[in-house]
């Protein structure tokens, strides 16, 4: 993704609507997810109660583009944003200082680059989602 | 950017948004975010504004200004914006007054936007202090770029080059010392910058990855955020040590283990000898302990005085590597030598005794009798442990290299650990 931080100032505007709509606090963890991975999502769903206990989380703002994801876990809260405000809150994170409560589930997008190649290195796609992208 | 842009687009969220379809509007807090508000919502059926204070009630603009209340309100269908500091406070007293939470709106939530604007205004700062410095070089045609401080960091990634083929690049450190022995190993290139902007370059260049093709970035993470490839941060996992697959996975030139043969630094031996003879010390037959390092806390200076004792009742002369300020353990020969003849210096000596730090991996292609002392500690990353990050033997970086863990209760028992090495 090219980096541009006019779009990255965008995202923060984003973001600051959705605390606003969410009414965003100090337990809440943001996750970001742009379509089209949908196996990284349901392996980090799948371990969203155990992340949620190491950050004292009490409920994930799961953000995405994505119609076709289905949440069942109620402290799952699902809001559906546009393909262009995911790229934004991507560049936004990009260049903002990162937080431990946001973060992108991705193998695509930091930090979770480059995580495929290292499957069939000895590492599973399991602990590449729980340890190295969940960091759990 | 400022805390008025985001209520800005914040309130151009909401207008595209369906939070106010058919629904009234009333503002809560007659404040300096007020005008904003009303500038923007104008064409909405805004029927009042709230706020607690009777100096402030009456008239603002057009706009009656009351004591919040439900009187004559529809609360099922009245949207409340509240941009103030004071809103758990404000919210408590609309639910009591029958308002809904679904309609009550924080516009600004101060703890966090606060939090956004400063930090991304910080970075961005420093992004374009970076995107600077990376102008100023952009046209080398190829870069080296060293970011840590730390001496061992910036001489591993030597032992899985071919130096042969990198003496050409030009080198950006932010040490002096690594400068020298960069120089000491053949780089006649080398420039230092100061370490905020090391921190800042990488940082543009972590951004700019994909099209930054000069760069060769000697480090296996980024400092400075988390902008770190998820490949690294598994390296880093329990499962390998800090500098396994270094050369594959940063350099990307297919070595998996650092060479074997060692990086000459091109001491000058007259003046290591010289050196030798003036301290009277005895080849092979000496200790250099080193006691210093910059990434874990120093042992208790009574455990090295004792076992430069018990090494001097064996025979040995002992010395305390030092540098700057540091004091040589009591009753043992102070060594500050330049950097370009230390290993020189060990290869004579024979013998070392050092806390974990970046001069054991300066010595750990060298032949000489090594222990290397780890003090536990939690790993920043929290991912594993000191030892198991910068475990020696489980990349290859120093096969014959003595690990020993430092014992908290009882020191006795590390120097009786050790002695049994000499």
């Amino acid at each position: 993704m090219t980096f541009d931080i006019e779009q990255a100032n965008r995202g923060l505007m984003t973001l600051s609507f959705i605390f606003a709509k969410c009414n965003y606090g100090a337990t809440d963890m943001i996750w970001i997810y742009k379509k089209g991975e949908s196996d990284v999502l349901e392996k980090c769903i799948a371990f969203a109660d155990e992340k949620m206990k190491k950050e004292r989380a009490e409920r994930i703002i799961l953000l995405t583009d994505d119609d076709e994801v289905d949440v069942f876990q109620e402290f799952i809260c699902k809001v559906m944003c546009s393909e262009q405000d995911i790229e934004d809150l991507i560049a936004w994170y990009m260049v903002g200082h990162p937080y431990n409560n946001i973060m992108i589930i991705s193998l695509i997008y930091p930090e979770g680059r480059n995580g495929r190649k290292w499957i069939g290195k000895g590492y599973s796609f399991e602990s590449i989602c729980k340890h190295g992208l969940l960091r759990i | 950017m400022n805390v008025d842009d985001v209520l800005r687009a914040v309130l151009k969220k909401i207008k595209k948004s369906e939070l106010l379809e058919g629904k009234s509007i009333v503002i809560f807090g007659v404040n300096n975010y007020l005008p904003i508000i009303l500038n923007d919502l104008y064409k909405y059926s805004i029927i009042g504004i709230f706020d607690n204070s009777v100096s402030k009630q009456g008239k603002y603009w057009d706009y009656k200004v009351i004591a919040p209340t439900a009187e004559n309100i529809d609360v099922d269908n009245t949207v409340v914006l509240i941009a103030s500091k004071y809103y758990e406070q404000m919210k408590e007293q609309l639910l009591s007054l029958g308002y809904k939470m679904k309609n009550i709106i924080q516009l600004l939530n101060f703890i966090y936007v606060n939090w956004l604007v400063y930090d991304f205004n910080t970075s961005t700062t420093r992004y374009y202090l970076g995107k600077s410095i990376y102008d100023k070089y952009k046209d080398e045609n190829k870069i080296l770029l060293f970011p840590s401080k730390s001496l061992g960091d910036a001489y591993l990634p030597l032992r899985y080059m071919n130096i042969d083929n990198y003496v050409d690049y030009k080198v950006l450190v932010c040490s002096g010392v690594i400068k020298r022995m960069l120089s000491a190993v053949g780089f006649y290139n080398v420039d230092v910058l100061a370490e905020d902007e090391i921190l800042c370059l990488q940082r543009y260049y972590a951004l700019h990855r994909a099209e930054i093709e000069n760069i060769c970035y000697v480090h296996p993470v980024l400092r400075d955020g988390r902008l770190i490839d998820i490949d690294l941060e598994v390296m880093v996992s329990k499962e390998h040590a800090f500098w396994e697959y270094y050369g594959d996975v940063v350099l990307n030139n297919h070595i998996f283990l650092p060479s074997k043969e060692e990086i000459s630094f091109n001491a000058d031996k007259k003046r290591v000898e010289k050196l030798f003879s003036d301290l009277s010390l005895i080849p092979n037959k000496t200790v250099v302990l080193a006691p210093y390092a910059k990434s874990l806390r120093e042992f208790p200076i009574c455990f090295w005085v004792k076992l430069s004792e018990e090494l001097k009742k064996r025979g040995y002369s002992v010395c305390t590597n030092i540098s700057g300020d540091e004091a040589p353990i009591e009753g043992t020969i102070p060594l500050n030598c330049k950097i370009e003849d230390f290993k020189e210096i060990m290869k004579m000596a024979g013998n070392a005794v050092f806390i974990r730090c970046g001069l054991c991996d300066i010595i750990s292609d060298i032949n000489v009798k090594k222990v290397a002392i780890y003090r536990e500690r939690p790993f920043p990353y929290g991912l594993c442990s000191f030892f198991e990050i910068n475990d020696m033997r489980k990349g290859h970086v120093d096969d014959d290299v003595v690990q020993l863990l430092f014992d908290e209760e009882c020191y006795e028992n590390t120097i009786n650990e050790i002695l049994t090495n000499f």
